[in-house]
């Protein structure tokens, strides 16, 4: 693996559309687990992570979303280098709600190795912003509220950069196909 | 054309413009309702539905006893900003003979279950449509649970 990260110095190299050619490094943050344990940069260090970003209460593109990475996790068990070094993370953007002993039974409903996490806002915005991401509170006339947030899947490297980002909709196929041009191009790059 | 014949004929169109406008000229295809994953308390609903008749038809709310509420939202995405907005609907319209799709990562309904206890044991949900006119419609939604790991 490359101490330094990835370094995408022949640009003509980088697969077009599929992979930033500078790819940025991840902050720190601070987050906990389903099972109350933190979860930090160094859980992303050496791993392959596709990261989520919603809520438990989002009905429609959460579960779905997650389904799909669910499935791809799955899929990409017969790939040797994402069976020993990929996982799957979802972080709730509605701390307020989504407590860890519902981030347990709800992770576990898509699959017994999603990693389910939150934080409180303050480091919520921090995380987001680390990942270039977004998410904000918008109450319905209703009285209810639901959390706007990134739609996007983004492919974090053992390095701890962002290396790509899949847009909606999403499908299991190109969450395995991305992860496989990505992965290759990386090792091409190791010494 | 005698009185009574312009009377019919004036009938005749009143019962057109009014059935035209009610919820029985839905035709609902696909419709289903998936139970919410533990620790959520909102199913959703999805569905296409056919407007059959000659006018605009107003959907205004989707209704049952057996759930908290119902609310029609659409989920929308900016792509310049990688963004999944959820907004609350007051209202479809569907034009004549028109479809509307409702379906992941867009329109939906959004149902509250009355606690975590709540159990999907049915096979089918009968929701109540109400549109701008009357009358409203029963129409039957199929119980499709989500797959998950098992």
């Amino acid at each position: 693996m490359l101490s330094g990260g990835v370094k995408f110095d022949k640009k003509d190299t980088v697969p077009s559309g599929i992979l930033w050619p500078n790819p940025h490094k991840i902050e720190n943050f601070d987050l906990t687990d389903q099972f109350n344990k933190p979860l930090t940069l160094d859980n992303l260090k050496g791993k392959w992570s596709v990261v989520f970003f919603g809520f438990i209460n989002c009905p429609d593109i959460c579960p779905t979303t997650l389904q799909t990475m669910a499935r791809a996790h799955k899929e990409l068990q017969k790939n040797s280098v994402y069976s020993r070094l990929g996982q799957i993370i979802f972080v709730s953007v509605d701390p307020e709600r989504d407590t860890s002993d519902q981030l347990r039974k709800y992770a576990s409903h898509f699959s017994p190795d999603l990693i389910a996490a939150t934080t409180d806002i303050d480091s919520l915005k921090k995380i987001t912003k680390t990942f270039k991401s977004l998410f904000m509170k918008n109450y319905d006339s209703d009285g209810s509220y639901s959390v706007d947030h990134s739609s996007g899947i983004f492919l974090i490297s053992p390095e701890r950069e962002m290396l790509s980002v899949l847009t909606y909709p999403h499908s299991y196929s190109a969450i395995i196909e991305r992860f496989e041009k990505a992965s290759e191009f990386y090792n091409e790059l190791s010494p | 054309m005698t009185k009574k014949g312009l009377a019919c004929l004036i009938l005749a169109l009143s019962l057109v413009v009014v059935k035209a406008f009610g919820c029985e000229d839905l035709l609902l295809e696909n419709a289903s309702i998936i139970p919410p994953a533990p620790g959520s308390q909102y199913a959703v609903g999805y569905f296409h539905i056919k407007n059959a008749s000659q006018k605009k038809i107003v959907i205004k709310n989707f209704s049952s006893t057996i759930f908290e509420s119902i609310s029609i939202h659409r989920t929308s995405h900016s792509h310049s900003k990688s963004m999944s907005e959820m907004r609350l609907v007051n209202e479809l319209s569907i034009l004549s003979q028109e479809r509307l799709i409702a379906q992941p990562g867009g329109t939906h309904l959004m149902i509250r279950v009355p606690s975590n206890s709540y159990r999907f044991t049915d096979q089918h949900i009968k929701l109540v449509v109400s549109c701008e006119k009357k009358p409203s419609s029963e129409m039957l939604f199929l119980v499709s649970h989500r797959e998950s790991k098992h």
